[in-house]
């Protein structure tokens, strides 16, 4: 015998049978598009994981391809140089031209027998040096206290260091070309008899004092 | 084995039922049931499951439906993305009787609150009027555990018919 509660159900899922089979889609509607349906289940989930794929792969790569460019760089970079680079030495005036300057001689004035003429004409020559030289002067004590600086880095920048130190050399080369120029014109004022006396070389060129 | 053809008929023959077994194995969601019964059909007819005769073709056929359904709940959590709705879904019935309308749409509703067991089980046995041992066999568990989920389920049913307020004629 059937219980009350089970007959009512049973209506109940009779009433649902009835009702699913209205709704059911046919058995054509559900084979029809099958395939496009599948195509997309499909293609959607596998083309989403090759997609995420792809760009992790391509993170992947490009962290690497970072990492290899930092570390040719540190491998590309020059090494520490484990001394100073050697620099051309500074000429001193002295290496210049042993041959003393208008200043130094009209020191000597009296004790070479400089007349007026002379005097002034070596006051002008030193003034025009002065004039001249003074800017590539400033220039070096600059270059100089950049290369100062440029050693005191750690590690030694040694790129800026080659080029202040050619650019010191440079107008070092300038300044004493400045020198002996003055110095030659110097030696033009003064007297065989007063080259002698300074202890210096008689130039060819030079006159006998302008007389 | 059987043919082409008669699996065509057969399967015409079952697909009302199908539909609804299709329905009661996604807790009563039909684009859902459609999917599951489209990739069910798929694989019969492709051959990818066979009919061998070991039980009768309505039990076996189930079995099929049951089991997509269980594959495709499990795909689920990876995509919620749903299908566009079938055709069917689109069109509003109007000659089903207001009582029948009514009446479905309260039990789908307790239906959709039960355990999947149990909905499974009660829709064999009431639904399908296939006996707990049919039922036990398609649900792929012994007898006593089909017996245990239809006695549960339907306490539970009828509980939340009762609180619906819903009372059969």
């Amino acid at each position: 015998m059937t219980p009350p509660d089970d007959e009512a159900l049973q209506r109940a899922f009779r009433a649902l049978a009835r009702h699913d089979a209205r709704h059911a889609p046919s058995l054509q509607t559900l084979q029809t598009p099958r395939a496009n349906r599948t195509a997309w289940r499909v293609l959607v989930p596998v083309g989403s994981s090759i997609a995420l794929a792809a760009c992790v792969l391509l993170g992947i790569t490009g962290v690497l391809q970072k990492r290899d460019e930092s570390s040719a760089m540190v491998s590309a970079a020059p090494p520490l140089p484990t001394s100073m680079p050697e620099l051309a030495p500074v000429p001193s005036a002295a290496a210049v031209d042993v041959a003393p300057d208008a200043a130094a001689i009209l020191v000597r004035k009296d004790e070479l027998g400089l007349d007026e003429k002379q005097s002034k004409t070596l006051h002008r020559l030193q003034r025009e040096l002065d004039h001249e030289a003074e800017p590539l002067r400033q220039a070096r004590r600059a270059t100089q206290e950049q290369l100062t600086r440029a050693l005191g880095t750690v590690p030694i920048d040694t790129v800026q260091v080659t080029r202040y130190g050619a650019e010191l050399r440079s107008l070092d080369l300038r300044i004493e070309a400045l020198e002996r120029a003055h110095v030659a014109r110097v030696h033009e004022v003064l007297t065989a008899r007063q080259r002698e006396l300074l202890g210096v070389a008689h130039d060819a060129g030079a006159t006998d004092g302008g007389r | 084995m059987e043919s082409a053809p008669d699996l065509q008929s057969m399967l015409e023959s079952l697909h009302s039922a199908s539909y609804g077994w299709a329905l009661a194995c996604v807790a009563r969601d039909r684009s859902e049931a459609s999917d599951v019964l489209q990739t069910a059909y798929l694989k019969i007819l492709s051959g990818k499951v066979r009919f061998e005769n070991r039980s009768s073709f309505k039990t076996w056929l189930f079995g099929v439906i049951r089991v997509t359904a269980l594959e495709q709940r499990r795909r689920r959590w990876f995509s919620r993305r749903r299908t566009e709705p079938m055709e069917s879904e689109a069109v509003a019935p109007t000659s089903e009787p207001k009582v029948d309308r009514e009446t479905a749409e309260a039990l789908s509703r307790a239906l959709a609150q039960l355990s999947g067991r149990q909905r499974e089980a009660l829709h064999l046995t009431f639904y399908e009027g296939l006996s707990i041992a049919e039922a036990a066999s398609i649900m792929n568990v012994a007898l006593g555990t089909a017996r245990l989920h239809y006695e549960r389920g339907k306490a539970a049913l009828l509980l939340q018919l009762a609180k619906e307020g819903v009372s059969f004629p």
